[in-house]
């Protein structure tokens, strides 16, 4: 790392700024430390926290999760999501807490991922699909960190983005020589994630440099160009990226079955409460269109 | 490709994806051309949409060129591998 990388890296991390995790979220971070946690205690203290108990139930009532009757129980949605989404969703709404408005979409489009990822781990015959739907729900953690911590150079960012056609993470390349994935990785260090977890979000660009997870990150890599190409996607960076063709050769998928890959999602996203608006009424009013 | 209500459908489409019932049983698989026959399967099956190969049916044309280029502007930086080029037409065939 050079003198400018750590120097960045350090007013980035700068713990005071940094958002703080109410206690409560403290306390279930800690519990789920242990994998054997247990699942009565973490479920009575996310039932105190109504903003958390919303969320976890949201997520496991989303469409893509297929469940055929409403999950109206913490404890049932504990049981289902798993201790690494649970994290996932608290360090989320913690980064998210005073940013979401600034980054508009940038939440959504995290979710979209989340389940799209979910989905095609599930389709693809992954394992670890709640680390890769972790994984997902925080790909892009490094670009709040940014808007967040460097607020000047983020408005530069989004001009550079916006007037010259390209990704934000190309821009970010060309204004302060660091890019989201990388900065998503310190943080994900700092909260001491597990491996699978790190490598997603440091390599979800570029899966095909990374070693260990390689599918786990081309699979959120390709939720990610899906999610944009349907435009859930953050308002200042709404450019699918091109596709790592070393990451999506790992995945072995036959390029017959995208049409199918495609509608599926499509059809969910329709489905699902917090995504349907993203395709806005076509036809009849009735009809979607995207 | 195209979607299409079942209302619009006619015999001589060909199915571009399987279609599934509400159960996920598959109805008729994809690469089917559409008989009067099939088309009552379908109803009988409670099947309401259906996508198929081509761009049989003219939309109004102002707001459908609308969002196909929109579409297009989403995947302008997304390079033209045929992964890309699939997952852009499928996107655009639901759309319109
Ligand atoms: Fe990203
Ligand atoms: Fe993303």
């Amino acid at each position: 790392m050079n003198p400018t990388d750590a120097h960045i890296k350090d007013r980035l991390l700068n713990i005071k700024d940094l958002p703080t995790i109410p206690a409560v979220h403290g306390r279930i971070l800690k519990l789920i430390e242990d994998v054997n946690y247990s699942i009565e205690e973490v479920s009575r203290l996310i039932e105190r926290d109504q903003v958390l108990s919303t969320k976890v139930l949201k997520l496991v009532n989303s469409p893509f999760y297929g469940l055929h009757s409403e999950v109206a129980a913490v404890r049932r949605a504990v049981v289902l999501l798993g201790g690494n989404l649970i994290r996932g969703v608290i360090l989320s709404t913690a980064l998210f807490g005073g940013m979401g408005e600034k980054l508009p979409g940038l939440w959504d489009h995290s979710y979209c991922c989340s389940m799209v990822a979910g989905f095609l781990a599930r389709r693809f015959g992954l394992a670890s699909v709640e680390e890769i739907m972790t994984g997902a729900l925080l790909h892009d953690i490094g670009k709040i960190l940014i808007k967040q911590q460097l607020k000047e150079a983020a408005v530069e960012i989004e001009n550079v983005a916006r007037s010259g056609g390209v990704l934000m993470i190309e821009a970010e390349r060309q204004v302060i020589h660091i890019t989201h994935d990388k900065v998503g990785l310190w943080l994900a260090e700092k909260w001491n994630l597990p491996d699978i977890i790190k490598n997603i979000i440091a390599y979800h660009h570029t899966p095909g440099r990374c070693g260990t997870h390689l599918k786990a990150a081309a699979t959120v890599h390709f939720s990610d160009i899906i999610a944009k190409g349907i435009g859930v996607s953050y308002s200042d960076d709404p450019l699918a990226p091109a596709l790592d063709e070393k990451g999506w050769a790992s995945l072995g998928v036959d390029e017959g079955d995208i049409v199918d890959i495609v509608v599926e999602i499509v059809d969910l996203i329709q489905t699902d409460k917090m995504l349907s608006k993203y395709l806005s009424g076509g036809r009849g009013g009735e009809q979607k269109s995207i | 490709m195209q979607r299409l209500d079942i209302d619009e459908a006619i015999p001589s489409l060909v199915l571009a994806v399987t279609i599934k019932d509400k159960n996920g049983d598959i109805v008729l698989m994809k690469g089917v051309e559409l008989t009067e026959k099939h088309i009552a399967v379908l109803r009988n099956r409670d099947v309401k949409r259906l996508i198929v190969e081509g761009a049989p049916l003219k939309r109004e044309k102002g707001a459908e060129e609308a969002v196909l280029q929109e579409v297009d502007k989403r995947f302008s930086a997304a390079g033209a591998h045929p992964v890309i080029a699939k997952i852009k037409d499928t996107i655009k065939g639901l759309a319109v």
